[in-house]
């Protein structure tokens, strides 16, 4: 008796659990699963209402439509080189500096870390109208430049590198130092190998941040010509005659989400590391 | 990169050439020393990029909400503390706090509570149990810009599938971000539907590094499940659990992205944050020495509220 009563317990709280996790996957899932199939819908079956699950017949003019309207092209460039430039950039700053930091023994250190532990609390959100004076007092506004050199600096990227290169053993740098290499070899040839790991976890960070940055481009941009991909998909909201083609802004929004994605599915593992990392430390 | 080239060429050279009496020694000398200097050589490069984009600029916000700033005549003036005085008599800005201090609350309280029930639904090494927590925390790393958009589809009030959701539950249809009872709520739900998924991987990796013992003894004291997760779970993730608050607060504190993109701070200022307000004074009204005491203003709201929850914790966490 208390056997079958245990039994039907047990039987309940599966079934529970499994509408537990098929409502959490649907709430996750079906937002971007109806997007897709919103992009390849005609402007009419899109406002249907009820709307259909599935289009009646898949058109991809509505992705011609918005590579045209949005000039992928040009944003994506953007995007390319803004990103590409301050993760390669960022290493050329913070890699010497959490070196320094992490085995090198000055009498500043214990000025300069709290320098970079306060500049971890101050919101970039605040201080971005200072931002913006000294980029365009510097002639830089609508230059690549402006959405670079700001960020090539990271407290965020600092500390986390400065954990990692404390525990590369000394012997292996005392070792380097012995067969008289210069301390730029010492940093490429011992430091960066050990932490590679660690340099890749960082770039990831890097990555998602910048690529999917839209405040500091609306706020360091004035015109077009730097502007990245976040920026052109809200643009194709005022695209039109008034009323949204969510067709179409919904094929704009799969070519700014898909990049993003297919990382995701390739680097699940890195990424999720990479922030959990980020949150712990 | 000259900075690095330096430190090629000296770094192994010993310190022969200054065996002089320390006391003729001017005090710069010192720094030409190639073992002594190669620390700063090596942090130039990120202390000056500091100094230029972060120490700086908060410098220049302090300053600037004290002023009277003209950009246009390049004019400005001291004008003490009427900067504050006239934001806290501005119903708009007074507005902003106040719907940032909401949206803080909500997201924070159901955003970090829904995440830790989840995350301790989800501790099961399962193969399912991952699957569903990794498609969980995919909007974390997808840009403000694309859920945004996404949702402003989602929340259409004529084909939106919202209303198609409440309406099949026979509840009334709202009109979410367009109108003023609910364009807070919808933009809460955007941003917790967006956090969830890494909150609830920071408190997993937080209940998975609880070492096995700590249970078993629990078990040994005749403690239920519940009470177990309240005096013994609880406790020890309470570091992990006070980090996320701080993070929450800080980046709903600082939203900018999703009501740019869905509300534009309306309909009639019902959706307005700090940050928004911030921007809009600066960029679109010219009120600079307003917006920078505004800033001002949230720097000690983030600073404060950052202070507070760690020194509860402090009392209260067992580290």
């Amino acid at each position: 008796m208390t056997q079958a009563i245990r039994d039907h317990k047990k039987l309940i709280l599966t079934l529970l659990s499994g509408a537990l996790l098929l409502i959490l996957a649907v709430v996750y899932i079906f937002p971007f699963f109806h997007m897709f199939s919103t992009s390849l819908k005609t402007f009419a079956e899109a406002n249907m209402m009820p709307p259909r699950l599935l289009p009646e017949e898949p058109q991809f003019q509505n992705y011609a439509e918005a590579w045209d309207s949005m000039n992928v092209l040009h944003y994506l460039k953007n995007s390319v080189i803004i990103t590409g430039c301050t993760i390669i950039g960022q290493m050329f700053v913070c890699v010497p500096a959490a070196y320094a930091f992490a085995k090198k023994q000055f009498r500043l250190k214990k000025v300069l870390m709290p320098a970079l532990l306060f500049d971890l609390l101050v919101p970039a959100q605040i201080v971005f109208l200072p931002i913006y004076v000294i980029v365009s007092n510097a002639g830089l506004l609508n230059t690549y430049r402006s959405l670079v050199l700001p960020f090539l600096y990271s407290a965020f990227t600092i500390f986390f590198l400065t954990q990692s290169f404390r525990t590369i053993p000394d012997e292996l740098l005392d070792a380097g130092r012995m067969d008289h290499a210069s301390e730029w070899q010492i940093i490429t040839r011992i430091l960066i190998p050990s932490a590679r790991s660690v340099i890749i976890t960082v770039a990831l960070f890097t990555f998602v941040g910048k690529w999917n940055d839209y405040f500091w481009a609306k706020v360091l941009t004035t015109d077009e010509t730097v502007r990245t991909l976040p920026m052109a998909v809200s643009g194709l909201l005022s695209v039109g005659d008034g009323m949204i083609h969510w067709n179409v802004v919904m094929a704009g929004n799969v070519f700014l989400f898909a990049p993003m994605l297919i990382i995701y599915l390739l680097a699940n593992r890195s990424i999720k590391q990479a922030f959990i990392y980020g949150g712990i430390k | 990169m000259s900075g690095m080239d330096q430190t090629v060429n000296h770094s192994m050279t010993p310190a022969a050439g200054f065996r002089r009496p320390r006391s003729l020694r001017p005090l710069f000398m010192k720094y030409l020393n190639p073992v002594v200097a190669c620390p700063y050589v090596l942090l130039a490069p990120a202390m000056i990029l500091c100094l230029i984009f972060s120490l700086l600029p908060v410098a220049y916000v302090i300053r600037s909400s004290f002023y009277q700033i003209d950009f246009v005549m390049g004019t400005e003036s001291w004008v003490g503390l009427q900067n504050f005085r006239s934001i806290f008599s501005d119903a708009d800005f007074l507005q902003a706090v106040g719907n940032t201090l909401i949206f803080t609350f909500f997201t924070v309280g159901i955003g970090i509570s829904l995440a830790l029930a989840l995350a301790v639904f989800l501790n099961k090494n399962r193969a399912v149990y991952n699957l569903v927590q990794s498609i969980v925390y995919t909007p974390h790393i997808i840009s403000y810009t694309s859920i945004a958009v996404l949702f402003m589809f989602l929340m259409d009030p004529q084909t939106g599938i919202f209303n198609l959701v409440l309406d099949f539950f026979g509840l009334p249809q709202l009109k979410w971000m367009l109108s003023e009872e609910t364009s807070l709520l919808s933009i809460i739900i955007v941003f917790v539907w967006k956090m969830l998924g890494y909150n609830i991987m920071i408190i997993l990796a937080a209940l998975q590094s609880v070492p096995r013992e700590v249970y078993e003894a629990a078990k040994m004291d005749r403690a239920g499940q519940v009470k177990t997760f309240f005096h013994v779970t609880i406790p020890m993730i309470s570091p992990t659990l006070v980090f996320l608050i701080t993070n929450n607060v800080t980046s709903s504190f600082c939203s900018f992205d999703i009501i740019d993109l869905m509300t534009k701070g309306g309909p009639k200022n019902s959706s307005n944050m700090m940050v928004y307000w911030i921007y809009e004074n600066a960029f679109s009204y010219y009120r600079v020495g307003p917006a920078m005491a505004g800033a001002v203003v949230l720097l000690m709201l983030v600073g404060s509220i950052s202070v507070l929850v760690f020194t509860i914790s402090n009392r209260k966490a067992h580290y």
